[in-house]
Order: structure tokens, then sequence, then C-alpha cells
């Protein structure tokens, strides 16, 4: 089954009716990296929560949670969200970015947790590998935006603050042919590679609760494209670290 | 308990940290740890640091905080046995897998959560004790509400008070992965955030670099939280700098918990403090989010100093003389400050130098060479001598 995280509200009307994939939604104050959040009122399947959080965001967030909502499942980075998630009865699914890297690990959060997501930092092997020995199914990044880094600094309000220049909270940079987007809210400041990370041939791996679509910045049409078709023609991509191991110290 | 606790790159930092006033040291291993590009210690040399170490009554923590691939983990049991053999005082990790293997292997090790954990709040705190973590090291954005919270828990909380920031929420980056295939969550970050970004309309570079943190302007109100152990980062800096930061800190914890600490003594030691790093400084997430005073533009400021001139070897008590090994450049008419763990700090001007074949000479012109100076006041060995840049009258 497809994760697919929502970027407008047409492209939601537009899969919502589609068994083969479940909506995400990223929650308005509880994303970063995400230019269109959703109130919890608007939500009518998974929820996404990647910032980091103090206890005050998290009393709120308790609140926010255990209101009459329609949530069929979340996704959430901070681990002290489990302890506000316990009694509620939906698809728990952790997202602990740049973790998800061996297997052992994902094993004990599924202690915890429905899912895990696994990481899209390492190589197409390795996540095969994990797949294949994980104790509960997990969720594998198949297509989108992959995530290169979280500052909470306000890094491009800074930025244009510093050198009297327009605020743009989207902006495209790059260094030597590595080209970066970075988005920024109020909770901080989010970069991205500039080419969508292209998994689609994991789509046929087994043990996958699953297959996530972040098709972030994309419009509803190549969207369609992308999560329908798995068409990907008409988009920038990269297969970034599945083709490509990092070193484990330098010198290695 | 107030815990002083210093990086040590190598015994020889670690034995400086101890000496200028560390109540702890943290290091990291051949493997497992996220600087591999500092000297770090082979296991004879952890369990000689630990011996050392606990022989001052003081401890040791090491790092074991890499973010593991499946292929890391050969070696890993082998090593957290017998870091628990030769009793270090903690270990330092990030990853859960550690974590749960520590327990599942009977072992006595203590456990602390890395900064790289990125840990906020009490909850997640909660989940990292019913795990056996004993002391957390808060994420580096932990504000002032956001520790107290966390502090009533009651687990063992450290905070970084001073040295190099992380642009990114330490864990949360793998820039240095995309630019240069060097995996940050395993010791190879290649500081990606230190560059240039260009921009496609030519308008000025993005630079995202984070001035470092200091906490001196809020120390107190850290150790009045509670706060148990304050952390200096930079284990690939050198002797000098670790003498003096730690020297600097050690002065302030004291002077804080004697009542003793004014003003113009903080003022003194911020001083010290950022022309010993070379960086400007700042509290950074304690009090506010971080704005444009926070961070660098279009690179530092600053050009590199050369204030450290040389270490004492030996003192001459009958003929005043001091034995330095130098490390810069100095000159008959160069005003020196000599500084020690027991040596109140002085300055001189040095009218008289001599080489190790006690002939005199006009200045010493390279690192490393033996040269012997006059010096009325007593000095002990290990005590630095440096260029007398910061007058402390001028502060009070």
């Amino acid at each position: 089954m497809k994760l697919v995280t929502v970027t407008s509200n047409t492209i939601s009307d537009k899969l919502k009716n589609n068994e083969d994939i479940m909506l995400l939604y990223p929650l308005k104050s509880y994303t970063v990296g995400y230019p269109i959040t959703f109130d919890i009122k608007d939500i009518d399947g998974f929820v996404l929560i990647n910032r980091i959080l103090d206890d005050f965001d998290l009393d709120e967030l308790d609140t926010i949670l255990h209101k009459k909502n329609n949530i069929k499942g979340i996704v959430f980075d901070d681990l002290g969200i489990l302890d506000i998630i316990s009694d509620l009865n939906i698809t728990k699914i952790l997202l602990i970015n740049h973790y998800g890297n061996n297997t052992r690990s994902i094993n004990y959060y599924l202690e915890y947790t429905d899912s895990v997501v696994v990481s899209s930092d390492i190589t197409k092997e390795e996540i095969k590998e994990i797949v294949k020995n994980t104790i509960k199914p997990v969720v594998v990044n198949v297509f989108g935006m992959k995530d290169l880094m979280y500052s909470r600094r306000l890094l491009l309000a800074n930025y244009a603050k510093y050198y009297n220049i327009p605020n743009k909270n989207v902006l495209d940079v790059k260094i030597k042919d590595n080209g970066f987007k970075i988005f920024e809210n109020e909770y901080g400041t989010y970069f991205y590679a500039s080419k969508y990370y292209n998994a689609l041939n994991l789509l046929d791996l087994d043990n996958v609760l699953y297959f996530w679509y972040n098709p972030v910045f994309l419009d509803d049409e190549q969207i369609l494209d992308v999560v329908i078709n798995n068409d990907v023609s008409n988009i920038d991509n990269d297969s970034l670290f599945l083709d490509k191991a990092t070193t484990y110290r330098i010198g290695d | 308990m107030t815990e002083l606790l210093a990086p040590a790159g190598d015994f020889e930092r670690l034995y400086f940290a101890f000496l200028y006033g560390a109540d702890a040291v943290y290091f990291g291993g051949q493997n497992f740890g996220l600087r591999a590009n500092a000297k770090n210690f082979n296991l004879e040399e952890i369990k000689k640091a630990t011996e050392y170490a606990h022989s001052l009554g003081k401890k040791v923590y090491v790092t074991v905080n890499i973010v593991l691939h499946d292929s890391d983990f050969a070696g890993l049991d082998e090593y957290l046995k017998y870091l628990d053999e030769i009793n270090v005082d903690s270990i330092i990790v990030s990853d859960i897998a550690v974590i749960k293997r520590v327990k599942e292997l009977g072992l006595n090790l203590a456990m602390c959560l890395s900064t790289q954990a990125s840990t906020m709040n009490s909850r997640a705190v909660k989940f990292w004790r019913n795990l056996g973590v004993t002391r957390v090291v808060l994420a580096r954005e932990a504000s002032r509400d956001a520790i107290k919270r966390i502090k009533d828990t009651g687990i063992e909380v450290e905070a970084f008070i001073h040295g190099a920031m992380c642009t990114s929420f330490s864990g949360k980056c793998v820039l240095s992965n995309y630019m240069t295939l060097r995996d940050a969550n395993r010791g190879g970050c290649a500081q990606v955030c230190r560059w240039n970004f260009e921009r496609s309309d030519g308008e000025v570079d993005l630079t995202i670099t984070p001035k470092d943190l200091n906490m001196v302007k809020f120390l107190e109100d850290e150790i009045n939280m509670g706060v148990d152990s304050f952390k200096i980062e930079g284990r690939m800096r050198s002797i000098y700098y670790v003498a003096t930061v730690i020297w600097c800190y050690r002065r302030m914890i004291d002077g804080i918990i004697n009542k003793t600490l004014t003003e113009p003594d903080k003022a003194y030691y911020l001083a010290i403090l950022n022309r010993c790093a070379n960086r400007e400084s700042a509290p950074q997430f304690f009090d506010k989010l971080p704005g444009v005073d926070e961070q660098y533009f279009n690179g530092r400021d600053e050009v590199s100093n050369q204030d450290f001139l040389g270490l004492v070897l030996d003192y001459d008590d009958d003929t005043k003389i001091a034995t330095i090994d130098t490390r810069n450049y100095f000159e008959i008419g160069t005003e020196v400050e000599f500084f020690g763990p027991n040596t109140e700090t002085f300055s001189i001007v040095l009218n008289k130098i001599y080489n190790d074949s006690l002939e005199l000479i006009d200045a010493s012109r390279h690192p490393k060479t033996i040269v012997k100076i006059p010096v009325d006041k007593k000095l002990a060995k290990n005590d630095f001598m440096r260029l007398k840049v910061i007058d402390k009258s001028s502060i009070l």
C-alpha cells in the first residue's frame, strides 16, 4: 500500500478514494519542511509530525490528538510522542529520521510501535536486508524530497535580515553540482536534496506496510504521474544513497 | 554534583583537562565514536586513561555514539564487555541497538544518552530511562524552560556550555553524506554547514554557520536549575584550548558556588574564551531563538592568532629560570602572561631569552624548541605562557 504525503487540498481530493493509497497530512504547527500543513479537523487519514518537541509542545499536542478527530495513524519523529499516543487506537509509525539504519534498532523500536520508517540514507542492499529481517512490516521511502538537514534556527530569515534582502521561505541553492531546496517556517529550516529521491525499484519488496511517497513541491499532475503510474519521466530525480554507500570513517 | 566535563582527543589532552580542573573527560575509542578525525584511544589507552582518572578521583566517559549500519556491529559486543570490565564510568550512546545490547549482555555499564538523540522533552527522557539510560545530554536547542521540565524527571542532565555548534539538530543532518559521502552520523562530518551555498539568481551566497556556544551569562542559572554536568565541546582542539577553557569554567563554577564570581570576572573569562577559540560565541538557544548575532555571514571576521607561546617544562627555584617548550614566535620586549592550575595569572615583559645552550637570543622563532627565560615569580611544570592580549584591569 502507498502512503502519500498530502501537499494540497486538491491532490487530497484526487487521491482520497484510491483504496491503494493512505494519505499522510503534515500537521499544522508540528511539521517542518512542508509548505502546506493541515488542521487536525481537516485530516482524514494519517498525520505527520516531524518536529523535535519540548514539553510545552507535547502538552498542546496531547490535547490536539485527544480531541475528536478522524486520524487513522501517525508518523512521528520525537520519541516523546509515544507517551501521549499510547491510549490511541491508531497505527503508530516511528520516523526516527536518519536513525533507521540497521535491523536491530528498527526491531527494538518495533517493540513500541506498529511500524518504523527505514532510513533513506543507506544503500538499496542495506534496505533490502533490513526489510527482510524486521519483526513487523516497515515503511520504505520510495519517492520524494530527500531531507538532508533540520535546523531549529531560522536560517533564511536571519540571512535576509543580515543582508537586508527579501525574505523567501523557499530557496534553491547549490554547492558545486549539488543542489538543495530549502524550506523554512517558524519552527525551523529544512534542507532537501534538489533532485527527487527515486527508489521506485524497491516497490517489489515484501514485508512493507507502506511505500512512502513524499512529493513536496510537485504539482498535482506530476504527483498523479508518479503515485498512480510510477512515472517520473518529467521529474528530475536521483537514486542518491541507494547506489552510493557512505564511508564509516574517513580513510575507509 | 556540579561536574565540569572536558573533551579529550588523546591522552595528553586528557592529562591537561584534569590538571586544569575537569572533573571528568569524554573521548572515543578507535571505533563506534563520532570524531573519526580525532586521534582517539585504543583499548590499552582507554584502560590507562580510566585507571589514571580513577587514581585522581575523576571519571571517564567513552563515546559509543555512532548510528550503526548492519555491517558495523562486528566487534561491538567485545568492545562493550571490555569497557565494562575496565570500569569506565559511562558510555555515551545514541543508537537504541547499543543501549539494548548493553542490557542483553548483562553489563553494568552506565549509559548516557548522546546529544545526537536530540532530546528536548521529559517524555522522551522517560522512554530512554526505561531502557536503562541514567543521564541525558540535552539537545543544544533546549531552552531554559525545556531544561527545567527535563530536570524535573530526576534524571541526570548534562548540558553543553562551550564550543562549536551544529547548525542542525545534532543527528538530524546528512549534508556531509550528500556532499562527500562521508557519513556524519558515523564520524565523518565534513562540516558542510560551514561552506557557502550559491544562489542561482546572483544574490549573495547563503551561509548558515553558527557562532560557537558559550554559557558564561547563564552558567549560574544552569547551576541553580540543577544541571549536573557542564560539557565542553572540542575533542580535536589543542591542549592550550582545553586547558584555557577548563581553567576559565572551573573558576567560574567555583566562583558561583562560593558566591565570589563578579560580573567583571565573567567579562574577563569570556574575553579569554573568545580569544582562545579564535571565534565569536554566544549563549545560542538558552534564552531565545538564535538570530543574526548568533551566526556568521560570509565567513568569520577574526584572523588566526598565535597567542599560545609555550609550555613550562620546568622552573628552577634557585636561578628563577623557566624552561619553555615553545609554540609560537616571541622576542625580547614581548609582554607574556603565565597561567596554570595553581599559578595566579601574571605577566612580564621579556628582557632575556636563552636558547637550550644558555646563549642569549633575541627571539624564539621556531615552535617546539627549548628556551629559557628569567621569571621572578614561581612557575610550575605545565603552566602555559601566552601572549598578553587581554588586560584584566581594563575590564575591571
